[in-house]
């Protein structure tokens, strides 16, 4: 059997939840008229794990599947083939209701939770909803749950007279994420938790977030294409291209040691803070290929600087670099040599 | 940047101050001089958002087309239309030839980007306004653009003004930067040593948000006050560290730092006078 990343090579301890080699597809069959439709390959054998109490990034491009697979582990697009045990517990294979229902302590954070919130409904009433659709019957209950979520997330119960309208984008955010974290999930996929919001914003809702983590012992997959907010929240990232994974391992190794063309590229073209020429970072040609077609080999091949033709013949599978970090690229040594970062 | 164009809404007014062009103030000009010299002539505009800027039902040929038709002294259709394309070239679009018979969905939000690139370019224009051109763009592409930004405006001799959030492409691409907070600008000055030494409680809060930067993530207390009922003097004094009394009662003048670092700070404004 080809290494799965486990967190690391040789990793015993039990993970929260295992994916593996998880695919997606979207379309297929045939239109109206007998055309056949493409299939898009949203999630193209993807394996991962979570351990209690980590945060692991999921970074990519628009288009690459981050959030296909964000939805799939949570059960509400269901898998087309592979595994996914949560707990221990084998949790694929069920139709979509049934898979929701087994994956309960997985809970997502939608990228804008402002526009997820009913403009007709007060804040409390919005919680209160929550709590009541998962079985808490009662009522002294939800309200002290949902006080005490309120307070959790720096609001006040206050809040809970008030409505969406008159709440800042970031408080929106925070009452986005209290009405999640009010029904006590383990694992939370945040999707592009700070997309839209100023860097002023941005840095108290990413202060929340770090907090609340430490102190409910929550579990995070973090999705976002912002590497420097993964950078700071994240201790395990994983690079996604075109359905695949391509890199995974300890969030600072691979930004000091970036082993896949991809990543390197991709950390490359993050502006930096100091004033720098932009003469000196080579930019990726072209864009992704569409994910309809289907080619033999790398899915980086077309825009990869160091492609050779071997990238053409089979599918690299993920390979240890270290102990705890994968890449998969079939010329990761040669590349150290003719490029050294 | 909407005021330097001159398509502020309706109620919006600029009610004082000038904006020169060369040596014409663009606010004394009529509206119909705007149009036809400033607006797509001496002044060429970067829409931020590359996939809501065209029309889908039309070619993009024609929506490119249909700002030099509507100037006068344009060459007829045979030479804009060989204007844009080798302004098509210029931008690095891959088969300009036949870009303008296709449609905008069929191009990618990197390569829109490019075409409303080439428009912004089509009458040589001397000033090159960008709002948050590359906001919606993967930062991939959005590298592909900004090489492509800086290296036509060395090639050209244009000068651009870039607007946006990211202190991180202010490094990268610009020369000087202004920081602005609630309509009234903080501090201004070459970017190396705003990034290096920011002087503006505002600034240096800014830049202490990115994540970077900050030691731990903060934010900065407060929100950004209404624009109907701004605060009074400095409109960060609400939000403000360091703020006195006399913050609340007139927004300081600008004094100069370090040779080239303007800021609009009492606390720089005592020691100028000093």
């Amino acid at each position: 059997m080809r290494p799965v990343w486990r967190g690391g090579r040789g990793m015993t301890a039990r993970a929260l939840l295992e994916i593996e080699d998880v695919v997606t597809l979207y379309g297929g069959g045939k239109w109206l008229l007998g055309k056949p439709r493409p299939v898009v390959r949203g999630v193209d054998g993807v394996s991962l794990s979570l351990k209690a109490g980590q945060a692991l990034g999921l970074v990519g491009e628009s288009g690459c599947g981050k959030t296909t697979l964000a939805k799939t582990i949570l059960g509400l697009v269901r898998e087309t083939s592979g595994t996914v045990r949560l707990d221990g517990r084998v949790v694929s294979g069920l139709s979509v209701q049934e898979a929701r229902a087994a994956r309960a302590t997985i809970q997502y954070v939608h990228q804008d939770p402002g526009a997820a919130l009913d403009p007709w409904w007060s804040i409390g009433h919005a919680l209160d909803e929550a709590l009541r659709i998962h079985g808490v019957t009662d009522r002294v209950e939800r309200r002290r749950r949902v006080d005490g979520m309120l307070e959790a997330v720096g609001l006040d119960s206050s809040f809970r007279s008030r409505y969406p309208h008159e709440l800042s984008g970031g408080q929106q955010r925070r009452v986005g994420l209290a009405r999640i974290l009010v029904l006590s999930p383990h694992i939370v996929i945040l999707d592009e938790p700070t997309s839209g919001l100023d860097l002023s914003v941005q840095a108290t809702v990413l202060g929340v977030l770090d907090g609340l983590r430490k102190r409910l012992g929550l579990t995070y997959l973090f999705v976002s294409h912002d590497l420097s907010v993964v950078k700071r929240m994240c201790e395990q990232v994983a690079i996604m291209y075109l359905g695949r994974i391509v890199e995974v391992g300890p969030t600072e190794e691979i930004f000091a040691r970036p082993q896949h063309p991809y990543t390197r590229a991709l950390l490359a073209a993050v502006p930096k803070l100091e004033p720098g020429s932009l003469h000196d970072t080579p930019a990726l040609p072209g864009d992704p290929p569409s994910g309809t077609t289907e080619r033999a080999g790398c899915v980086f091949q077309t825009r990869c600087a160091f492609a050779v033709s071997k990238c053409t013949e089979a599918r690299p599978p993920l390979a240890f670099v270290s102990d705890e970090h994968m890449a998969a690229c079939v010329r990761l040594n040669e590349i150290e040599t003719v490029a050294p970062i | 940047m909407r005021a330097i164009l001159g398509i502020l809404p309706k109620r919006g007014r600029a009610t004082e101050g000038n904006i020169l062009l060369g040596e014409r103030d663009l606010l004394s000009l009529p509206p119909e001089i705007l149009q036809s010299e400033v607006r797509g002539g001496q002044i060429g505009f970067i829409p931020q958002d590359p996939y809501q800027a065209f029309n889908p039902v039309f070619r993009v040929g024609t929506q490119l087309l249909e700002t030099s038709r509507s100037k006068p002294g344009a060459t007829g259709h045979d030479g804009d239309k060989a204007n844009i394309v080798s302004l098509l070239k210029s931008v690095q679009l891959p088969d300009p030839e036949s870009a303008l018979d296709r449609y905008p969905h069929q191009f990618s939000g990197g390569q829109r980007q490019r075409l409303l690139i080439a428009a912004a370019l089509a009458s040589s224009p001397a000033i090159v306004l960008a709002d948050e051109p590359t906001t919606a763009l993967d930062v991939t592409t959005q590298l592909q653009i900004l090489k492509l930004l800086r290296g036509l405006t060395q090639e050209r001799g244009l000068s651009m003004l870039f607007v946006t959030h990211d202190f991180g492409v202010v490094a990268q691409l610009c020369d000087t930067v202004t920081v602005m907070y609630a309509g009234q600008t903080v501090e201004s000055g070459p970017v190396s040593q705003i990034l290096a030494a920011p002087l503006h409680p505002y600034t240096r809060m800014l830049l202490a948000c990115h994540p970077d930067r900050g030691a731990a993530l903060a934010g900065i207390p407060g929100a950004v006050s209404s624009p109907l009922r701004p605060p009074s003097g400095c409109r960060f004094h609400p939000r403000c560290p360091s703020a006195r009394a006399e913050c609340s009662v007139a927004f300081p003048p600008r004094t100069e730092h370090a040779g080239k670092q303007d800021v609009q700070c009492v606390l720089y404004g005592a020691e100028a006078a000093a």
